[in-house]
């Protein structure tokens, strides 16, 4: 037997794949680009600490935008994606079949990423990555937060058509001769983190959205001066991070 | 399957059950303490605003940044903010509880020691959080 190595393929054929392993391979790069964004903030924010005084960060804003950002990129832009990149690679493999449920859905999942990253970035918000009212809504200035919770809301989308795909792939999809019982540990870790995610991202869905109509000033969910309750916003947030 | 023996697992399954009912019996005490003010516990209003403390004895005097209480004696915070949140943490006394606009939250304490501890606040609040700080001193009682 001879060893052929393959001709590497243009990086357009992957991008534009909807095979499970190469969307893996996105989710894997996009991921690890944003570990190494987010980590150089880290840097930052490390060697900004490491004196008392201002050392490499002008100013007390500029720093809390850099621990934000920070924090949101490797929460929602790597450590998630990452998961989805192992679980794209391996649980088809798993089940035993030729792709996912719907690779072109999982291309999208895939997509929906970068731009959501590019309006956290660009959006360069101050409020932590918990964005707690009534300070999101009544004190972080400008359009960044409004630029965080629609990239958070776009990756919610994400996470939940990937979750559907994860659910229906290893449920439905699953070689006949395999029972449930004979699915391997981690296609099993990804069927029950899916199940969460499903019912749990809406919640957080709807306190993002009504984030934004309190910022908007229509609503008064979360804002005590409206007769609101900033917990209730932590009851929604909080309830998506298992 | 005859001969296997599967006593390890139980084992482990009895330490794992131990130590969650250890660790549950523990956080059961250390609520029970926390939830249980003293009766003569006195009260002080601490309000919380970007970006600084305001207290307020049972007397009415009011202090702004520093707090003064007797060593000895047994203190009811009732923490409240009047703008976003905010957090009020005496660090040295593990005395941690959030300030939220809209809600009364309440703490208690009783120093033992004279001397001056930090007070600051440990949730982000804006652009001088880091800088909303307060001395406590834990004076000889006057009387």
């Amino acid at each position: 037997m001879t060893l052929e190595l393959q001709k590497p393929r243009p990086i357009w054929q992957i991008m534009f794949s909807t095979h499970h392993t190469d969307v893996g391979l996105l989710y894997l790069i996009s991921s690890l680009t944003f570990l190494f964004l987010g980590g150089s903030l880290a840097l930052g924010i490390r060697a900004e600490l490491f004196l008392p005084g201002s050392q490499i960060i002008a100013d007390s804003m500029t720093f809390n935008r850099i621990f934000t950002v920070h924090g949101t990129t490797l929460i929602f832009l790597f450590i998630i994606p990452f998961a989805s990149a192992v679980g794209n690679y391996y649980v088809p493999i798993m089940v035993r079949y030729k792709d996912m449920a719907y690779p072109k859905l999982n291309a999208i999942a895939f997509w929906m990423i970068p731009p959501a990253g590019v309006l956290i970035w660009l959006g360069f918000a101050d409020f932590t990555w918990y964005a707690t009212p009534p300070y999101s809504i009544i004190s972080a200035p400008g359009p960044a937060a409004d630029m965080w919770i629609f990239g958070l809301k776009i990756l919610g989308i994400s996470s939940v058509l990937g979750a559907l795909n994860f659910v229906v792939t290893i449920l439905k999809c699953k070689h006949p001769d395999m029972s449930i019982g004979q699915i391997p540990l981690l296609a099993w870790s990804f069927l029950s983190s899916s199940l969460i995610i499903i019912v749990a991202i809406p919640t957080f869905a709807a306190a993002l959205l009504m984030l934004l109509t309190d910022r908007l000033g229509v609503s008064g969910f979360f804002n005590p001066a409206m007769g609101g309750d900033p917990i209730r916003y932590l009851h929604g947030h909080s309830y998506h991070l298992p | 399957m005859s001969g296997h023996s599967n006593w390890p697992e139980w084992i482990y399954v009895a330490v794992v059950i131990a130590l969650m009912a250890w660790v549950g019996a523990e956080a059961w005490e250390a609520e029970r303490l926390v939830e249980h003010v003293p009766a003569d516990a006195k009260t002080i209003i601490a309000t919380g605003q970007q970006w600084f403390w305001t207290f307020e004895h049972e007397d009415g005097t009011k202090e702004i940044g520093e707090l003064h209480v007797e060593v000895g004696k047994a203190y009811k915070f009732e923490v409240v903010s009047t703008d976003v949140n905010h957090s009020f943490n005496i660090h040295d006394y593990v005395v941690l509880i959030d300030a939220i606009p809209g809600r009364v939250n309440t703490v208690w304490f009783a120093p033992d020691k004279v001397g001056e501890h930090d007070i600051q606040c440990r949730e982000y609040c804006g652009l001088i959080h880091y800088n909303m700080r307060g001395t406590l001193y834990v004076t000889e009682p006057t009387s």
